[in-house]
Parts: structure tokens; C-alpha cells; sequence
């Protein structure tokens, strides 16, 4: 928290050197979290009650604490007797204080579970260390041991060895350990393996000359931390497993009382008086209870994937705030959002700007993107990762990430009307049958669990109406035939992994074009996939096209692919359009320098004798987008205009337009 | 596939077998048994006369020997205590046991995987924090305390059902709800973890955007994938109950297994403790074998391989 004290402009230096202050904030961050939680502290408490009724037990107890008073029989909680001594927790049935029985029970109560919590604890940590760091043989067997013990009914096994050992408080916490350190076994080996994982990696970095100590201050640091969590756990449920043998008879033995002692004998009395039994059971059970609320606050406090887990929660609610760095736009004129449309487009982004709220601040994927696709055109989108080309694909088929993403601003038209302002089910009723889309990954954008028939079934009867289940089969066979995939009626009933990439994309084709959609968006279709399986795929939409008179967007970053397959152009860089028009143009003579740093890094393409030049550089974070025109950090033409002052986007042709300050200039050359 | 299933049978029996060899080792450690049989008051030749019956006299590998054949013929000998072959006795208690688990089972899974798939559906929620207090409270409760407390609310105040007993569907429902109560937050606790993270994987909003409907997605799409995890806790919890209801049985009167075992304990009644660990053990053997197989059933990549 102190990094927020330091320079804004400077957040890289910060990270680089957590280990500094890593070394102590985690205990500071640890009481800081408890006292902030009300149930932790609660918890504190009454484990601080806990110990001190164990320490001064001779003290509290007053004298002949044991002998009984038969006047005062069965008083209930709150009265005084006889005497006028006030029975807080009332008496018992031989007219003993309750409340000093409950003080003489704790040690017994606690005692045996907490030893055989620590005995089972450095018992299973070090069988499980081993096994883990020798593997093999060893490992193997102590893995037999563990699953064969975890076959026999623990309970029954406790039972077991007490009657034939006879009860004594050290065979109770024998067979209490017995019971819990195969699951620390468990856990310690899997640690165990993971370390040593680690110290090969680490061994590998000492041949470079760094430092060995990353093992005291990196890992050891969080196998403390899963052990401390662990044993936690454990000591909350030997407590209830020591209670259940208390209660059965089998546990601690009179003259010693337990709670759980308590609890059975108050068993025969229970209607008559109900506090003998409600009494020791409830503190047995807030006594576990703060236990386990313990180890979660110590769970939630040093684990380090959870600490970063509550991060991203507390970064969800965080409200979206500009950046002091970048003005609000106020909405534009009418005319001005056509910029990069076609005269009577089918499907219109308007505008439109989306957020990401993340831990480390608001990332604006999309700021102000407008464009138009006509019937029957292929329109590619082109940028490189991050610059916003698939979120807005997510916005306009309505999956963005939620809650973290956000659409601040915009429109997206399709049919006459805002897909961004009409009801959920209206929308529904647009995906998969006016719009539909074909994703990267194949294989994670399929059910694993569903046949390729049941989702093409599913597709088909939610967007047409009367259609059977055999009716859509048949359909469904035909769309297999139609997108090339051999055998359609066997394959059918094929599950998503039992295809081949190709396939499998073309599987998702044939969803895309079940309800002969008007547009079709293809969100880096090919990327997966080697090249000669890249060309059929392209084609086949091609050809699916020609033949269905469907509108593809065609979004990739391969400007080989756009110069083969796309009428028209839409190039984005850092959330924004660079500049649009008809493929041919912008190939042959781009306007904006972007475009043409772009095309002279790509092979292909460019077809002169020009050396391939990458762009220098990378694209801007999202969350720190350059004033002026974002690409100018980048830009062999920038000058301090290009620094200053955001371009507008500008028309050159009708068809035309780029958002460069010298956009007339770049073209010309 | 077949050699999956030959090979999950093969380790079964070995663990069976295992067991069995445990059993006869640890109850061992009970004691003389004709001292059990006989009592303190028995004369030598009455002692001798019976340790030749029992084939006690013979080395302990020999003894060891018989009681594995026997136990393979399904036969642990009679009860001391009730006279009756031991093996028969248990089976007469085990319906009971396996009524109160499934009953158990048949209140959690609904509850919890509802419970579960809401807090997953509407994330960050009140429900979300209902959940984790009550599978944290759950695993505080000792199972006696809360039988004791329903009891006292609802068969001594309140008389609207039996305290214990067996036989009408009113006796089951105390016990099983006892039972629920410790586990139900656990497995809504599992099912939402697991529905939340299908509910952000690529396949959920690919589907969103076929234009299904929510139901659809939630239950096809979320809920079929988060299925494994989910069933593996429930059917855990369903491996405990079979072997660990005793205290709930001895509290609520249930004529269960685990009832059985305490009152053989009690009465060192080495057959019938014998044939009783032996049965739960087999049970919970049989039962992970089963869920084994079911998991082929549920995901079809491990039914290919």
C-alpha cells in the first residue's frame, strides 16, 4: 500500500522490487485484516477463554467445586440458590455449579485433540515430505498405506483400539493421530514434489549466479503458510472426533470430565434440563468453530493465490473512473459516425467504448470504434493482440466479460434496431440466427460433454419454431456435408474431442450458418490451425458466402488473409480505428502510417523487394494509452502536433478515412 | 475400457483381502477371547475345553489361515452375544444403514447443488456468503449436539416427531437431517465453485452466443461440465455416511451397522465385530468401485480412452 505514495508515472520501478516489503506486510496485512473482521476477533476472543479457563484452572475452581449439594438440583441458568450464590450457567443434577464443570472439562476437551492434532501433524509432514522428495518406490508405498487406511472407517477403527487398549487419554490421542495425518501425508507430498519442482529451477539459476536464499524467502515462506492453514483444520476436526468419543464413552474417563462427557450424561435429563446438554455442546461447537474461522482469516490473509483472488474481488466492485489523462468525448455529430460504415449497412458499431475494471486500474479496450458492414461483403478487421478487434466481436454478440467489462458509450444497429438497448430475449432471438460467430478455439468454444448432434440440434430448435428433434437431426447432417466433413451421419454423434482442428472449426461453422445468419463474424477463424487447413477453412467461408449471400466480418491480425479474402478494411490500434476503406487501396496505398509500418512487417503482402521491417516497439497498455494519437510513440512521422492533439478521423474518399494528422501526406507517397 | 474395469476389480478384491487381514490382526489386541466367551468365573478345564473349540490352541498363522477360508465361505462364526451366525446378523442391519445414507444423500444433493448453482448464477451475492457460513458452521457441529438439539426442539417441545425408533418414514427424518445439516454447505460450497468456473469458460459464452436460453446454458453447459467435481463430494460424503453414522445411530436408537458394531465392542463380541468391520469395509470398497465406473458414464473422454 505504500507503493500509492510514490510517483504515479512510475508503477514499473514498484513492481520490480516486491520482495522488500513482502518481507514484513504479510503479518501487518494478517492483523489488519483480523481486526477489520468482526467474527475474527470474536474468534480471538474466545480462544483467549479458552486458554486462560485451561491455565488457571486451580485458580478459578473454588474449593470442594466437586462435592455435591443436593438442595440445588437442577437450577437452571441465571437463578440463585439457596445460599444467594448466583448459578450463571445454572447446576447440575447433583447441584454442582455449572459453569465450573464447563472450567473443569476444557483441558480435557481441547488437550487430546490439539496433541494429536501436532503428533499427526509432523508425522504426515515428514512421511509425506519424503515420499514426495524421494518418489519412486517409497512414494508408491506410502501412497498404498494412505489409501488403504482411508478405506477403513476411521470412526470405527478409533472405537476399535480404545476397547481393546482400553481408554486412557494417550491411546486417544493415538488413535485421534492415527486418523489425521494420512490427509497431511497427502498434502505435505504434493508440496514435497512441487518443491522439489522448484529447486531444479532454482538450481539453474545458481549456475547463473544468483542467490539460494530464494528458497528461504519464496517457498518455505508458503509451505508455512499451507502447513499453519492445515493443522488448523485438523485440530478443529479432532476436536469434533474426540467430543464423538467422549460422548459414546470411549474418551476421557471420570474422574476427568470432557465437554463432550458432559453433553452424554446430560443426554438422560435433556427434557427436563435442556441447559446440561445445550451448554457443553455449544461450546464445543463455538470453541471449533473459532477455530476454523482461524484458519480461513489465516488462509485468506497468506496465501498468496488467494490474496491476489481477494484483489480481483475488491477490484470488481471498484466504480469506472476516467483517467485525468484522457478527456471525456462528448458524443459526435450524426454524420461524423458513419465514418467507417458503407452506404446501407446491415450491421452498424457505433461509437462505442468498452471498459475493463482490473486490479490495477481501468483498462480501455475500446474507445470510440464506428463501423459498417454491407450484404454480402467480407469485412476485415486487422491490429495486433490488444488492440481491441475481438472485445468489440464480444460486444456486439454480448459476451463480454462480466461483470469486469463494461460499455460505456455506443451502438451497435442491426435490423433497425440498438442491440445494446433492447431486452435479453429479443437479443437471444438475433444471436446464433441473424448474427451468429465462429471462434478461435474450437475445441474450448465446444461442450465437451455434448455431442456435435446435440449442439447443432440445440441451435437449430432455438431459433426455428416446429422444428422435431429428427427434422433438425437431418438438418443437422446436412450442415455437416455442407461445411466438408466426411461422413456426416456418423460423425454426428461424435463427441468434440474425437475431431481434428480443422474439423472441429468446421464444425463451428456449421453452427454459425444453422439459421443461414446475415452475418457471420469470424473472430481469427484460422489462427489455430497449419496453414493448408488455414486456406480451406478461408475458402470454405468464402464459398459459403457466395453461395448464402451472408456478410462476413473477418477479424485476424494475417494481412496475407485480408488481402486474399476481404472487400473492405477496418485497421485498429490501441482501442481505436487507424483508418478503413476498400482492401485494394489500403494495400496498394495506405493512409495512415500504422498501416504502413504494418504492411511493410508483413511477408506476402507486400510483393516489392523491400526487406521486412518490424515495427519498433509495442502496442500501448490499455491502461496507459499515449495522449495525441496513441500509435505516436511508434511512428516514424510523429511529430509534436501528433503528440498534443488527437487526430479526427478524416475522409479522403467516400469510401476513405484515416485518423493521422498527415493522412494526406502518407497516401500521397 | 474392459481392461480398466478388470484392473479397478483385481485392486478391489486385493483391498478386501487386505481388510480382512487387518481385522483379524487388530482385534488381536481385544483380548482372550474365551475370557470374553466364559466370563471370570470359568474353571481351566472349561477354559481349555473351549479354546480347542475355537481353534485357539493352534499357531497364530494357522488361525490366521482358517479365519481367511472361513471368511471367503462367508462365515465369521456365531455371535457370542446373540447366538447367531455373525455374518447374518449384520446383513439384517445393513438395509437400515443404507436407508439412513441415501436419505441423507437424497436432502443434500438437491439442496446443495440448487443452493450451489444460484450462487454461481448471481455471483457476489448474499446467497454466496450464505453458502460459506453454512458449510463452516457445518463443519463445526458435533453431530451428537445437533441431533440432541433437534430432538429437543421437535420431539420434546415442539411433538411433532418421534425422538428415536425405527420403522415409520417419521423416524427417518430427524437422523437424516442431522446428517444433511454437517454436509449440505459443503457440497453447495463445491458446486458453486465449480458451476462459477464452467460459467466463465470459452464454451458457456459461445453458447450465449447461439442465442440459447439461460436455463439451457446453466444446465447443459455449466452444470453437465461441473458435474465430476460435484460428484465426487457427494459421493464421498455417501462413503461416510455408510461407514460413519454410529453416532448418529446410537443417539436416534437406529438399528444400523454402525449401532451394531459399538454394542458388539461393548459386549466383545469378537465374530460379530469382526464381520461387522468387514462388511462396512467391503462396502466402502465396493461403493468406490462404483463410483469409479460412474465416472465413465459422466465424462466421455475418460469412456474413450
Amino acid at each position: 500500500m505504500t507503493s500509492m505514495k510514490t510517483a504515479p508515472e512510475t508503477p514499473a520501478v514498484v513492481t520490480i522490487t516486491p520482495t522488500i516489503q513482502s518481507s514484513r506486510s504479510p503479518l501487518r496485512l494478517l492483523i489488519k485484516s483480523g481486526l477489520a473482521d468482526p467474527l475474527v476477533i470474536a474468534s480471538v476472543i474466545w480462544i483467549v477463554l479458552v486458554i486462560v479457563a485451561i491455565t488457571f484452572r486451580g485458580a478459578i475452581l473454588p474449593a470442594g467445586w466437586q462435592d455435591s449439594v443436593l438442595v440445588n438440583r437442577l437450577k437452571p441458568p441465571f437463578t440463585t440458590d439457596s445460599a444467594g450464590v448466583l448459578h450463571l450457567l445454572g447446576t447440575d443434577a447433583l447441584g454442582r455449579d455449572y459453569l465450573m464443570q464447563m472450567v473443569a472439562g476444557t483441558g480435557a476437551t481441547v488437550f487430546p485433540a490439539l496433541t494429536a492434532a501436532a503428533i499427526g501433524l509432523v508425522f504426515g509432514l515428514s512421511v509425506g515430505a519424503v515420499a514426495g522428495y524421494m518418489g519412486g518406490r517409497v512414494d508408491a508405498v506410502v501412497l498404498r498405506i494412505t489409501e488403504f487406511q482411508m478405506a477403513f472407517p476411521s470412526l470405527l477403527l478409533a472405537i476399535l483400539i480404545l476397547a481393546s487398549l482400553g481408554s486412557s487419554i494417550g491411546v486417544l490421542i493415538i488413535v485421534l493421530a492415527l486418523g489425521a495425518w494420512t490427509g497431511i501425508a497427502r498434502v505435505s507430498r504434493g508440496l514435497a514434489l512441487e518443491l522439489r519442482e522448484l529447486a531444479f529451477v532454482d538450481s539453474a539459476r545458481v549456475i547463473g549466479g544468483s542467490n539460494p536464499r530464494i528458497i528461504i524467502r519464496h517457498i518455505a515462506p508458503n509451505l508455512f503458510t499451507s502447513v499453519l492453514v492445515l493443522g488448523t483444520l485438523e485440530v478443529a476436526a479432532l476436536m469434533l472426533s474426540a467430543a464423538g468419543l467422549d460422548f459414546l464413552g470411549l474418551g476421557v474417563q471420570p474422574p476427568e470430565t470432557s465437554w463432550g462427557q458432559l453433553v452424554s450424561k446430560g443426554r438422560e435429563t435433556l427434557a427436563s434440563a435442556w441447559w446440561l446438554v445445550v451448554i457443553p455442546g455449544l461450546a464445543i461447537f463455538l470453541t471449533t468453530l473459532a477455530v476454523n474461522l482461524i484458519a480461513v482469516w489465516l488462509r485468506n490473509n497468506l496465501d498468496v493465490d488467494q490474496r491476489s483472488r481477494n484483489l480481483a474481488k475488491v477490484a470488481r466492485k471498484t466504480e469506472i473512473k476516467f483517467d485525468p489523462d484522457e478527456t471525456p468525448e462528448p458524443p459526435r455529430a450524426q454524420g461524423e459516425q458513419g465514418a467507417h460504415s458503407t452506404s446501407n449497412a446491415i450491421l452498424e458499431v457505433r461509437d462505442l467504448f468498452v471498459d475493463f475494471s482490473t486490479e490495477r486500474g481501468v483498462a480501455k479496450a475500446i474507445r470510440g470504434v464506428s463501423w459498417g458492414i454491407g450484404r454480402a461483403e467480407v469485412l476485415a478487421i486487422v491490429g495486433e493482440s490488444g488492440s481491441g478487434k475481438s472485445v468489440t466481436a464480444r460486444a456486439i454478440m454480448g459476451i463480454l466479460e462480466r461483470p469486469q467489462a463494461r460499455i460505456r458509450r455506443g451502438a451497435i444497429d442491426y435490423g433497425g434496431v440498438d442491440l445494446l438497448t433492447i431486452p435479453d430475449s429479443k437479443r437471444r432471438e438475433i444471436y446464433g440466427a441473424g448474427i451468429s460467430m465462429v471462434q478461435q478455439d474450437a475445441l474450448a468454444a465446444l461442450n465437451p460433454s455434448a455431442t456435435i448432434a446435440t449442439h447443432l440440434i440445440e441451435v437449430i430448435q432455438a431459433h426455428q419454431e416446429g422444428v422435431s428433434r429428427k427434422e433438425a437431426r437431418d438438418q443437422a447432417g446436412d450442415l455437416l456435408r455442407k461445411v466438408g466433413i466426411p461422413d456426416p451421419i456418423v460423425r454426428l454423434d461424435d463427441y468434440p474431442h474425437q475431431f481434428s482442428g480443422g474439423m472441429r472449426q468446421r464444425v463451428l461453422i456449421a453452427m454459425a450458418i444453422a439459421n443461414s445468419p446475415a452475418v457471420l463474424i469470424a473472430d481469427e477463424p484460422t489462427t489455430a490451425l497449419d496453414v493448408t487447413i488455414q486456406a480451406q477453412i478461408v475458402k470454405l467461408l468464402l464459398d459459403l458466402r457466395k453461395s448464402t449471400a451472408m456478410s462476413i466480418v473477418l477479424i485476424t491480425h494475417d494481412l496475407s488473409l485480408v488481402a486474399e479474402s476481404a472487400d473492405r478494411v477496418v485497421v485498429m490500434y490501441a482501442g481505436r480505428v487507424m483508418e478503413s476503406g476498400p482492401v485494394h487501396e489500403i494495400i496498394s496505398h495506405p493512409a495512415h502510417p500504422y498501416t504502413k509500418q504494418l504492411l511493410a512487417a508483413t511477408p506476402d503482402v507486400m510483393v516489392t523487394s523491400e526487406r521486412l521491417k518490424p515495427i519498433p516497439g509495442s502496442p500501448p497498455s490499455p491502461m496507459r494509452i499515449p495522449s495525441g494519437c496513441p500509435f505516436n510513440p511508434r511512428c516514424e512521422k510523429a511529430q509534436d502536433i501528433c503528440r498534443e492533439v488527437r487526430p479526427n478521423e478524416l475522409h479522403l474518399t467516400p469510401t476513405r478515412s484515416s485518423a493521422c494528422h498527415f493522412a494526406e501526406e502518407v497516401v500521397s507517397q | 475400457m474392459t481392461v480398466y474395469v478388470i484392473k479397478r476389480l483385481v485392486s478391489a478384491f486385493a483391498v478386501i483381502f487386505l481388510v480382512l487381514t487387518a481385522i483379524f490382526f487388530v482385534t488381536q489386541l481385544l483380548g482372550d477371547p474365551v475370557q470374553l466367551v466364559l466370563g471370570d468365573t470359568a474353571n481351566p478345564e472349561q477354559i481349555l475345553a473351549v479354546r480347542d473349540r475355537l481353534g485357539l490352541n493352534d499357531p497364530i498363522w494357522v488361525q490366521y489361515w482358517h479365519f481367511v477360508t472361513r471368511a471367503a465361505q462367508g462365515s465369521f462364526g456365531d455371535s457370542f452375544w446373540q447366538q447367531l451366525p455373525a455374518l447374518g446378523l449384520v446383513f439384517s442391519r445393513l438395509p437400515a444403514t443404507l436407508l439412513l445414507s441415501l436419505a441423507t444423500i437424497a436432502i443434500i444433493v438437491p439442496i446443495g447443488v440448487t443452493l450451489g448453482t444460484l450462487a454461481a448464477y448471481h455471483q457476489g451475492s448474499v446467497l454466496e456468503r450464505i453458502i460459506n457460513f453454512f458449510s463452516i458452521v457445518g463443519s463445526s457441529l458435533v453431530s451428537f449436539w445437533l441431533a440432541l438439539m433437534l430432538i429437543l426442539l421437535f420431539a420434546v417441545t415442539l411433538r411433532l416427531l418421534p425422538t428415536s425408533g425405527y420403522g415409520s418414514p417419521a423416524n427417518i427424518i430427524l437422523p437424516a437431517v442431522t446428517l444433511a445439516t454437517l454436509q449440505v454447505g459443503t457440497l453447495a460450497q463445491v458446486t458453486r465453485t465449480s458451476v462459477s468456473e464452467q460459467l466463465s469458460s470459452s464454451f458457456v459464452s459461445a453458447a450465449r452466443a447461439r442465442g440459447l436460453s439461460p436455463a439451457r446454458v446453466m444446465i447443459r453447459y455449466a452444470l453437465r461440465n461441473a458435474l465430476i467435481p460435484i460428484f465426487t463430494v457427494a459421493s464421498g460424503m455417501l462413503i461416510t455416511l455408510v461407514n460413519g453414522a454410529v453416532i448418529a445411530e446410537v443417539v436416534f436408537g437406529w438399528p444400523g451397522v454402525g449401532l451394531l458394531i459399538l454394542q458388539a465392542i461393548q459386549q466383545g463380541d469378537l465374530p460379530l465385530i469382526q464381520a461387522a468391520i468387514f462388511v462396512t469395509a467391503s462396502l466402502i470398497v465396493i461403493l468406490t468401485l462404483l463410483v469409479d465406473l460412474a465416472y465413465l458414464r459422466i465424462n466421455p473422454r475418460v469412456r474413450l480412452q
